[in-house]
C-alpha cells in the first residue's frame, strides 16, 4: 500500500503545478453547457426538459477528454516502465493514479453543475439529485476510461480512438445518471437509480483498476 | 549468490514489426558481472533489456531469474528515457521513485544527488535542468542501496566525460560487491566486459 | 491456470478465480435469460444436451477426456494445426451452412403461412433474428476469446478476434437494417429508440471499436491483447447496456412494441420450424466465416514460417 499514498501524493503535486489540467476539462464542462441554451429556441420547458441530458453528456465528454493525458505524460517521459517495474502492486498505484485524478478534475465538475443546473431552468429542489448522481457517476466514468486511455497510451493521435472505445462503455452511466435527473423532475424518488449508480460505482472501482493494470502492460508489450 | 547463475537464457528470439531482432540468444549471468549489450541502431538492444526486464513479453524462448529472486524486488531499471517527470524537482521524482519501491530515506536522497553532482538542484523543477542533468538525475538511484541486479539503458547518454568516468566507477564498485549489471551502450567499460552483439537478426556473446 | 494476467494485473490468483467463475456463471444466467423465446429454448436445448452428454462422458471416462482437452489445446493453440484441422473441417461446415440456410429461407419465404396481422412482411424475421442473434452470439464468444487470450496468451485466441469482429459487426449491421425495413410497414417509422434496437446500435459501435483498436496497434500480438481486453471489458458491458436500456425505455414509457404483438406471445411452429433451421444456418456461416479469415490470418502472420512456403507453393 506504500506506493498508494504516495501516488496520491504525487499526483497532487503534479496537477499543482500544472494547474490547466486540471482547470481546463472544467472550463470545457461549462464552456459546452453554456453553448445549448444559446442553440435551441428560447421555448419554456425545453430546456428543463433537456437540462439532464445536456448536463450529463457535457460532463461525460469533458470526464473523457480529461483522460488522455492521464498515463500519456507519464508514458512520454519514461515513468510508466518505471511504475511497472515498481515491487507494488500495480492495482493499487492505479487506484490511485484515477482517484487522485478524479479528485482533481470530476470534483470540481460535480461541484459546479448545481450553478450549471441553475442556469438551465431546472427546479431548485432537483439540484440535488443532479449534485449526487454526478458524485456516483463521474468516477465511474473516470474508471472505465481509464481503460481506454491505458489501451490507447502508446498510440499517436491516440484521442480519437479514445472516444470511439470509451464512449459505449459510458451509454449505461450516461442513462441512469440522466435517468436519475429525469426521475428527480417528475418528482418520483431517485434512490433506485442512485443505488445502480452506487453499485456501478462499486463495481468500477474494483475491477477498472484490475483491467487497466492490464492495459497498461499491453500497451508496454508485455 | 555469486556461484549460482542469476539469469539463465536460452535460444531467446524476437520479432517486432515483423522484422526479426535477435534469435538464439543464450547466455548465463552471474552476480560481479557487467554484460553490455552492442550494436547498431534498430538491433533491438533496448527490446532486449525490456524483456530481462520484464516489460516486454512477446518473445519465443526462455528467460529464467534465479528463483529466490523476486525480479522487481531486486531489480533496477532505467530506461532510455530518464523517467522523470518536468514539473517535479530531482528530489520529488526520486521521493515518489523511492517510495514505489518501499524506500523512503530523504537523507540518502540527497547523497545520491550529491554524489552525482547535483547538489543545490535538488528542488528545481526538472524542466530546468539539461539534458545531462537530467541524466544524472536518474542515475542518482545506482547510488542508494538495496538493488543488486542493475538493467541500464543507455546510462552514458548525454552526460559529460567526467559524468561518463563517475558512472563506470559505480558500475565497476556495483560489480565488485557481487552485483549483476547489464547496459546498452557504445561504450565498452573494460576490456573484458561480456558483450552481447546484436545486430542483423543475430546475436553474439563474448567472451 | 497460468498465473501470467493476474501477476500482468498485480492482483492475488484467487481473486481472480473467484471472481472469473462467478461472472462466468452470471453471464451464462443472464444469456439465457435474456434471449428471446426462440433462441432460449434452443441454446436451453442444446446446452443441456452438450452438458449432459459433456459431464457423462467426463465422469464416465476422465482420463480419455483430459488427454483429448489437453491435445486439442495443443493442436488448436498452434497455429499450423489448426490451419489443418480447420482446412478439414471447412467444407463440411460450408455445406451444412447452405443446406440449412436455404432449406430454411426458401421454406421460410415460400411455404411458411402469412401472419395474421403483418402478412407477408413478417417474413424479414427469417434474416433479422438470425442476424441479431448472431451478432450477440459472436460478442460473447469474442469475450470468451478475449479471456483465453490474455490468461494463457494464445495465439490462435488473439487470431479469432480479428476473425470474430467483422463478422459480428457485419451481423449487427444487418439486423439493424433489416429490423429498420421491417419496422416501416409494422411501426410507420425505419427507427424508433426501441431498447432492443438501441442495445443493438451500441452492440454495433463497440464492434467497432474493437476494429479500429486492433488496426491502430501496429504490432500484431500487442493489438491481439488489447483487442482481448477491450472484448472483456465489452462483454460486461453489453450485460449492463442491455438491463440499463430496457429500463430506461420503461422510465420513458416508449413504444414497448415487440416483434409479435405482445411480448413472449409464442410464435406458431409452422414459422419456427424454418426460423429455426436459419438461425442454426447461421451459427455454421459464423464458423465458415471465423475459420476462413482465421486461416488467411494465420498464413499471412507465418507467411516467413517454412511449413506456409510449402502450403502455398
Amino acid at each position: 500500500m506504500s506506493g498508494f499514498s504516495a501516488t496520491l501524493r504525487r499526483e497532487v503535486l503534479l496537477a499543482s503545478r500544472s494547474p490547466a489540467d486540471m482547470v481546463n476539462p472544467l472550463f470545457f464542462f461549462v464552456v459546452v453547457v453554456s453553448l445549448f441554451p444559446l442553440a435551441v429556441p428560447p421555448t419554456p420547458g425545453l430546456l428543463e426538459a433537456m437540462a439532464p441530458g445536456v448536463v450529463w453528456v457535457a460532463a461525460l465528454l469533458a470526464v473523457m477528454l480529461s483522460l488522455d493525458g492521464l498515463f500519456r505524460s507519464d508514458e512520454e517521459a519514461g515513468v510508466l516502465d518505471q511504475l511497472l517495474v515498481a515491487p507494488v502492486e500495480l492495482y493499487f498505484t492505479v487506484l490511485a493514479k484515477v482517484l487522485a485524478h478524479w479528485l482533481l478534475t470530476g470534483l470540481p465538475l460535480v461541484l459546479v453543475a448545481p450553478l450549471l443546473g441553475y442556469m438551465l431552468q431546472l427546479p431548485a429542489e432537483v439540484l440535488g439529485s443532479l449534485l449526487l448522481g454526478l458524485l456516483l457517476g463521474t468516477p465511474t466514468l473516470m474508471f472505465i476510461g481509464a481503460i481506454g486511455a491505458a489501451l490507447t497510451v502508446g498510440l499517436r493521435r491516440g484521442s480519437m480512438l479514445l472516444a470511439l472505445l470509451v464512449l459505449p462503455l459510458y451509454i449505461p452511466v450516461l442513462v441512469f445518471g440522466a435517468g436519475s435527473l429525469g426521475r428527480a423532475l417528475e418528482g418520483l424518488p431517485v434512490s433506485p437509480v442512485m443505488a445502480v449508480l452506487g453499485a456501478m460505482l462499486a463495481m468500477a472501482m474494483s475491477l477498472g483498476p484490475f483491467a487497466v493494470a492490464l492495459g497498461l502492460r499491453i500497451s508496454s508489450g508485455d | 549468490m555469486s556461484e549460482h547463475p542469476l539469469l539463465t537464457v536460452e535460444a531467446l528470439a524476437c520479432e517486432r514489426d515483423d522484422r526479426l531482432l535477435f534469435r538464439d540468444l543464450a547466455f548465463t549471468a552471474r552476480g560481479g558481472d557487467i554484460w553490455q549489450v552492442a550494436g547498431p541502431n534498430g538491433a533491438g538492444k533496448t527490446t532486449l533489456l525490456r524483456i530481462l526486464a520484464g516489460l516486454f513479453g512477446f518473445y519465443e524462448g526462455t528467460l529464467s531469474w534465479h528463483q529466490d529472486l523476486v525480479l522487481r524486488q531486486a531489480m533496477l531499471y532505467l530506461g532510455h528515457r530518464p523517467g522523470l517527470r518536468e514539473e517535479l524537482s530531482p528530489l520529488e521524482n526520486l521521493t515518489w521513485l523511492s517510495a514505489l519501491h518501499g524506500q523512503r530515506d530523504d537523507n540518502a536522497l540527497l547523497a545520491a544527488l550529491a554524489a552525482v553532482g547535483l547538489a543545490g538542484f535538488e528542488d528545481l523543477p526538472v524542466a530546468h535542468l539539461s539534458a545531462g542533468q537530467k541524466r544524472r538525475v536518474a542515475l542518482a538511484r545506482l547510488w542508494l542501496p538495496g538493488k543488486p541486479i542493475w538493467i541500464l539503458d543507455e546510462p552514458f547518454t548525454a552526460i559529460d566525460a567526467e559524468g561518463i568516468a563517475l558512472v563506470e566507477q559505480r558500475l565497476r564498485h556495483h560489480a565488485e560487491q557481487g552485483g549483476l549489471v547489464i547496459y546498452t551502450s557504445h561504450h565498452r567499460l573494460a576490456a573484458d566486459t561480456r558483450q552481447i552483439l546484436l545486430g542483423r537478426g543475430a546475436a553474439r556473446v563474448q567472451p | 491456470m497460468s498465473s501470467d494476467a493476474v501477476s500482468r494485473a498485480g492482483l492475488p490468483a484467487h481473486f481472480f478465480a473467484v471472481s472469473l467463475s462467478a461472472g462466468l456463471l452470471a453471464l451464462m444466467t443472464w444469456f439465457i435469460w435474456s434471449a428471446p423465446p426462440v433462441a432460449r429454448t434452443v441454446w436451453l436445448a442444446g446446452g443441456w444436451t452438450f452438458g449432459v452428454l459433456f459431464y457423462y462422458g467426463a465422469l464416465r471416462y476422465p482420463h480419455w477426456y483430459w488427454q483429448t482437452l489437453e491435445r486439442w489445446y495443443h493442436q488448436l493453440g498452434s497455429p499450423p494445426h489448426f490451419y489443418r484441422i480447420a482446412g478439414l473441417w471447412l467444407p463440411w461446415l460450408v455445406i451444412i451452412a447452405t443446406v440449412l440456410c436455404v432449406v430454411g429461407v426458401v421454406w421460410g419465404l415460400a411455404f411458411a403461412p402469412p401472419h395474421h396481422e403483418q402478412g407477408n412482411s413478417y417474413r424479414i424475421i427469417y434474416l433479422h433474428v438470425p442476424a441479431s442473434s448472431a451478432a450477440l452470439m459472436a460478442y460473447v464468444a469474442m469475450g470468451v476469446a478475449g479471456l483465453v487470450a490474455l490468461v494463457w496468451r494464445l495465439k490462435m485466441a488473439e487470431i479469432a478476434i480479428k476473425a470474430i469482429a467483422p463478422f459480428g459487426a457485419i451481423m449487427a449491421a444487418v439486423s439493424l437494417i433489416s429490423g429498420a425495413i421491417w419496422g416501416r410497414p409494422t411501426w410507420g417509422t425505419y427507427w424508433i429508440w426501441d431498447a432492443r434496437l438501441t442495445s443493438m446500435l451500441i452492440l454495433l459501435f463497440m464492434y467497432l471499436g474493437v476494429i479500429a483498436l486492433q488496426n491502430a496497434i501496429r504490432d500484431p500480438r500487442q493489438a491481439g491483447q488489447a483487442a482481448s481486453l477491450l472484448s472483456v471489458v465489452g462483454v460486461i458491458n453489453v450485460v449492463i447496456v442491455r438491463y440499463s436500456v430496457d429500463w430506461w425505455q420503461s422510465l420513458h414509457q416508449g413504444s414497448s412494441m415487440s416483434m409479435f404483438g405482445t411480448a413472449g406471445s409464442a410464435i406458431h411452429p409452422s414459422m419456427l420450424a424454418p426460423l429455426l433451421l436459419c438461425m442454426f444456418g447461421t451459427y455454421f456461416l459464423f464458423a465458415v466465416t471465423v475459420l476462413v479469415r482465421a486461416r488467411t490470418e494465420i498464413l499471412w502472420r507465418e507467411r516467413k514460417s517454412a511449413w506456409v512456403r510449402e502450403e502455398v507453393a
